[in-house]
């Protein structure tokens, strides 16, 4: 490899992010070119001053917290609480538990009502479709 | 980023004072990504109103077993990429000498190369300071920054090894390190 092919290789060196035999390659040509092993050093000192970045974090503007605060208020009012509020699920729970019987007991009635309904206006339907007089 | 589970939890059941500790806590880190990928102190004031909107109607969804520190970070650059093509239309260029200053600095080398860094990263194209911000900065890799950015892998490893390359000529130029066109190249 010569430092014209190398060079272009470089930057993904200093960032280990070549495929194996490539990265054996440019390692082959760095072991004998002092010039692109100069390249690497600036470029990898890019790479390690990059990663440290994430340590320095930078100042926001001095009111941005007041803002950022400030603009999150509104969705708050206008959304509904990310989840059920704290202490109700359990709490419903518990009741659902306690009074299984009697909730079994309403749904079933519920459902018996619900089926004489239907069926009530199936049969008036079925009368006035017929010609028939609705009578009592 | 760390962001405690104990306080997702609680903006999750809606307790009172929750949720404006978690952006007391992390709108620093939130603020510095977003400035990093936009290269403008206003834009990235924008992007962090609304990634703290887009993380309340998100904490619906989040689930509690995964890392609230990534996904903060998502939605950031998720919503500095938004915000990206929004500008992109409008064409506004970015000024370097409005980098923010460090909350931690020591006057050592390592900070000076970052502070240069810093001011080098704003002069990057968008696509470019995307690219190397991502993978370099916060440790992403090609594959998750090419669906971010809606591009292939080979896009991101081309934008990402010439920004690298324009940062250690940033760098050069500024003094920071010896510049490499005053070396003679020979080749071997």
């Amino acid at each position: 490899m010569r430092c014209e092919q190398a060079s272009a290789y470089l930057p993904g060196y200093a960032g280990g992010d070549l495929r194996q035999d490539t990265t054996r390659a440019v390692a082959r040509h760095l072991a004998g070119c002092t010039v692109c092993r100069s390249e690497v050093e600036q470029l990898e000192r890019v790479t390690t001053g990059l990663r440290s970045l994430t340590e320095r974090p930078l100042e926001p503007p001095p009111m941005l917290l007041d803002t950022v605060l400030e603009s999150v208020s509104e969705p708050r009012r206008r959304l509904i609480p990310p989840i059920v509020p704290p202490n109700v699920a359990p709490e419903l729970m518990r009741l659902v538990q306690e009074n299984r019987e009697v909730i079994a007991q309403a749904g079933a009635t519920a459902l018996v009502a619900a089926g004489t309904a239907y069926a009530l206006w199936r049969a008036i339907r079925g009368r006035r479709v017929a010609g028939q007089p609705v009578t009592s | 980023m760390y962001v405690p589970r104990e306080l997702v939890e609680a903006c999750q059941r809606g307790e009172p004072g929750a949720f404006d500790e978690l952006v007391r806590l992390t709108h620093r880190t939130v603020y510095s990504m977003a400035y990093r990928l936009m290269g403008s102190a206003d834009d990235a004031a924008d992007v962090t109103q609304d990634v703290y909107v887009r993380v309340w109607r998100g904490l619906r969804t989040f689930r509690g077993d995964a890392n609230a520190g990534t996904w903060l970070y998502r939605i950031t650059a998720n919503t500095a990429m938004t915000h990206l093509k929004r500008r992109g239309r409008a064409g506004i260029l970015m000024d370097p000498r409005d980098v923010p200053e460090a909350t931690v600095s020591d006057g050592s080398d390592a900070h000076a190369d970052a502070d240069a860094l810093e001011r080098a990263l704003v002069k990057l194209s968008p696509a470019q300071r995307a690219a190397v911000v991502l993978k370099d900065v916060y440790g992403w890799t090609c594959e998750e920054i090419a669906k971010e950015m809606r591009t292939t892998e080979g896009a991101v490893k081309v934008r990402l090894f010439r920004a690298r390359q324009r940062l250690a000529d940033e760098l050069a130029s500024a003094g920071v390190v010896v510049p490499l066109a005053k070396r003679k190249r020979t080749p071997s």
